[in-house]
């Protein structure tokens, strides 16, 4: 049985049972529940390995999240509200892979958004204390990953 | 005209705006800048268009996250008090009446339905009034209340603030002029 065919029930099958938190958002849940089940027949052995996302994944997932996530939240005043959105949190949740993607992000004058709050929470580390525009916040972050050879 | 016709008349920005804000069409508004994502609307009505005024927790450190600005010695909360410290701070006082009075400058801070700050703008010499919205470009229009409203739009004026304009000689120099 799949979501949307039953909206009570969301079969992941074997492993997957512990995501029934997925629940939350159903047409994450689908997409979720696809990809993941398709990497389970081609890692069976390795459970952790299913749930990683390849390069190309996440280069998608990520532009469409951030497409998403900047219309939606343009005409924002305030910047909590910004990076509470959904697709904001998606970000983050996508982990370490994905700060490649921001620091690209980061390089662009034109593009400049506020990534630094998924940045420290990714990281775990706030890399720009004490600056107080977002030039100088990308700047000192862009050094940060240039000096842990992150940028390259 | 017909809306079709109409519509493709309008820019993608006045298009965008539009639609975040039902009421700024009738109220009458225009564009007068590129959308900026250095600063935001409480910077642009404290004068200031090269920070993002905003007391951002870092989520690592406990203190305020790289990349914005928040007066020192304001607390860091995002409540209606802490922000009308930080215009204080910068000279304005509370008051009463939105309507343009010579000689002051004035501030509107509208508050969502919870009554958290959501935006702020400022009064122009004309008496119409000057937006920085979200990371979108800088407005002119002619009334608090084109940027009231539910959804997107920016809830309800809540306070105002004013301060004697900068560009005006005081008082006292005027009597010596």
């Amino acid at each position: 049985m799949r979501y949307g065919e039953d909206d009570t029930e969301l079969d992941f099958g074997g492993d997957l049972d512990d995501f029934r938190l997925v629940h939350v958002y159903p047409h994450h849940a689908v997409e979720f529940a696809a990809s993941f089940r398709a990497r389970a027949t081609a890692s069976p052995n390795s459970r952790r390995r299913r749930f990683r996302r390849t390069d190309s994944e996440v280069d998608e997932l990520f532009v469409s999240l951030r497409d998403e996530w900047q219309s939606e939240t343009a005409a924002f005043g305030s910047v909590f509200d910004r990076i509470m959105h959904h697709s904001y949190q998606r970000i983050i949740g996508l982990g370490p892979q994905v700060v490649p993607l921001i620091l690209d992000e980061l390089l662009d004058d034109e593009t400049l958004d506020h990534w630094f709050w998924a940045l420290a929470m990714i990281v775990g580390y706030d890399a720009a204390p004490g600056a107080s525009t977002l030039d100088e916040a990308a700047k000192l972050w862009t050094e940060w990953a240039s000096v842990n050879g992150l940028m390259t | 005209v017909g809306v079709r016709e109409r519509l493709n008349d309008l820019t993608a920005e006045e298009q965008n705006l539009e639609g975040l804000f039902p009421e700024l069409k009738a109220d009458g508004y225009e564009i007068t800048s590129q959308r900026n994502s250095r600063y935001n609307c409480i910077a642009w009505a404290a004068g200031d268009q090269t920070r993002w005024w905003q007391p951002v927790p870092s989520p690592v450190r406990g203190q305020l996250l790289g990349g914005y600005y928040w007066p020192e010695g304001i607390e860091h909360s995002f409540t209606l008090r802490s922000y009308v410290h930080a215009f204080r701070r910068q000279g304005f006082r509370v008051c009463d009446e939105a309507d343009l009075e010579d000689g002051w400058e004035k501030v509107a801070i509208y508050v969502d339905s919870a009554g958290v700050p959501s935006h702020a703008a400022r009064q122009t010499k004309d008496g119409i009034w000057a937006s920085k919205c979200g990371i979108l470009e800088d407005i002119e229009h002619s009334s608090l209340v084109a940027l009231e409203g539910g959804g997107n739009a920016y809830g309800t004026v809540s306070t105002i603030l004013k301060r004697r304009r900068r560009d005006l000689p005081s008082p006292q120099a005027r009597n010596i002029l």
